[in-house]
């Protein structure tokens, strides 16, 4: 089981103080966290949901050499009256910050796609990411890329 | 930092592909015969499942590994006019062979229970009813063979308004929980 935070009762600080308590692992939704904090950068707790995937639930059955990945969830403002709804695709920029600042002590990570465009969000996605070729995301199939620390 | 992309349940891209295709509670009691409705259930089950199996084909086409089941896989699985039909002895192999896919092909899948499944509610009808959805996830993760890296993520409050303190009892509730459903 992993626990999610939301958009209108339990914050991302509040979801992952009940997961530490739990030993569960914390699935972040950057886009929840945006309309639903407690004054704090995304980033800012990564280093502590990180450490919720090293435990014995979140890594059951999986091998050590192959870890599982921690998990966030992805989505967009439909329009900023809609802050709450899901777009159909999803914004690169705000996505790329938050994926910068943890890379450099994240090895691996799983991103879900909440949009109503569904898989054409995705590669819509990939495209958008394939323009910062330049400036440290390498691009390495269609469904992922690797963000250079 | 290595990242993977997945999307849920749907495609834009596979037509007629849903893998959520439904039936009412009133459309059921419609038909007359209890056992041909059933056996109807679990004809768009099997359908469902076969739509899932063909999405991850898609999916396997362009290197998306991570992919969300639709909750809807059986229609009315937890209707509580239902309780006496056990939908996965006839549908034992369509999830099977949705698992073996997943499987072979080192995807990573989930489910995401519904925002009316929430553990922190005080209303003991609606706990109880939540752990009955979660329980049915858990099932449907079981028939497809599939270990604890395929994980039911839930909210903890979800879309309903309550107390942000944690309610009295409710470690306790998900302390259970994580005891039984350890593989989920």
């Amino acid at each position: 089981m992993t626990l999610e935070n939301d958009d209108k009762t339990f914050t991302a600080q509040e979801t992952l103080a009940v997961c530490q308590n739990l030993g569960v692992p914390m699935v972040l939704d950057i886009h929840h966290q945006w309309v639903n904090n407690d004054g704090e950068k995304p980033w800012e707790l990564w280093s502590d949901i990180l450490k919720t995937w090293q435990g014995n639930l979140a890594q059951a059955d999986a091998t050590l050499d192959q870890p599982l990945p921690p998990k966030i969830h992805v989505s967009s403002p439909k329009s900023p009256t809609e802050l709450r709804s899901h777009a159909d695709g999803v914004e690169v920029a705000p996505l790329l910050a938050f994926l910068r600042e943890i890379a450099p002590y994240t090895p691996a990570l799983d991103v879900m796609i909440e949009a109503k465009s569904k898989d054409t969000a995705l590669f819509d996605l990939m495209k958008d990411l394939s323009n910062f070729s330049e400036e440290g995301v390498k691009i390495l199939s269609e469904a992922s890329v690797e963000v250079l620390a | 930092m290595i990242v993977r992309f997945g999307y849920v349940a749907m495609s834009t891209v596979v037509k007629n592909a849903s893998p959520s295709k439904t039936m009412t509670m009133a459309s059921f009691t419609k038909l007359n015969n209890r056992d041909a409705a059933i056996r109807k259930l679990e004809r768009i089950a099997a359908e469902n499942l076969h739509n899932t199996l063909r999405l991850l084909k898609h999916n396997r086409a362009y290197d998306i590994k991570v992919y969300r089941f639709s909750s809807k896989l059986i229609p009315l699985a937890t209707h509580a006019d239902l309780t006496d039909w056990d939908p996965f002895i006839a549908l034992k192999d369509d999830f099977a062979d949705v698992g073996k896919y997943v499987r072979e092909h080192g995807m990573r899948v989930s489910f995401h229970p519904d925002h009316f499944t929430v553990l922190s509610t005080p209303r003991p009808e609606v706990l109880q009813n939540s752990i009955r959805d979660l329980q049915h996830h858990v099932q449907m993760l079981d028939a497809m063979g599939l270990n604890a890296m395929a994980k039911n993520n839930i909210h903890i409050g979800g879309a309903i308004k309550i107390s942000k303190r944690l309610p009295h009892g409710l470690k306790k509730i998900f302390e259970g929980l994580i005891r039984e459903f350890k593989s989920a």
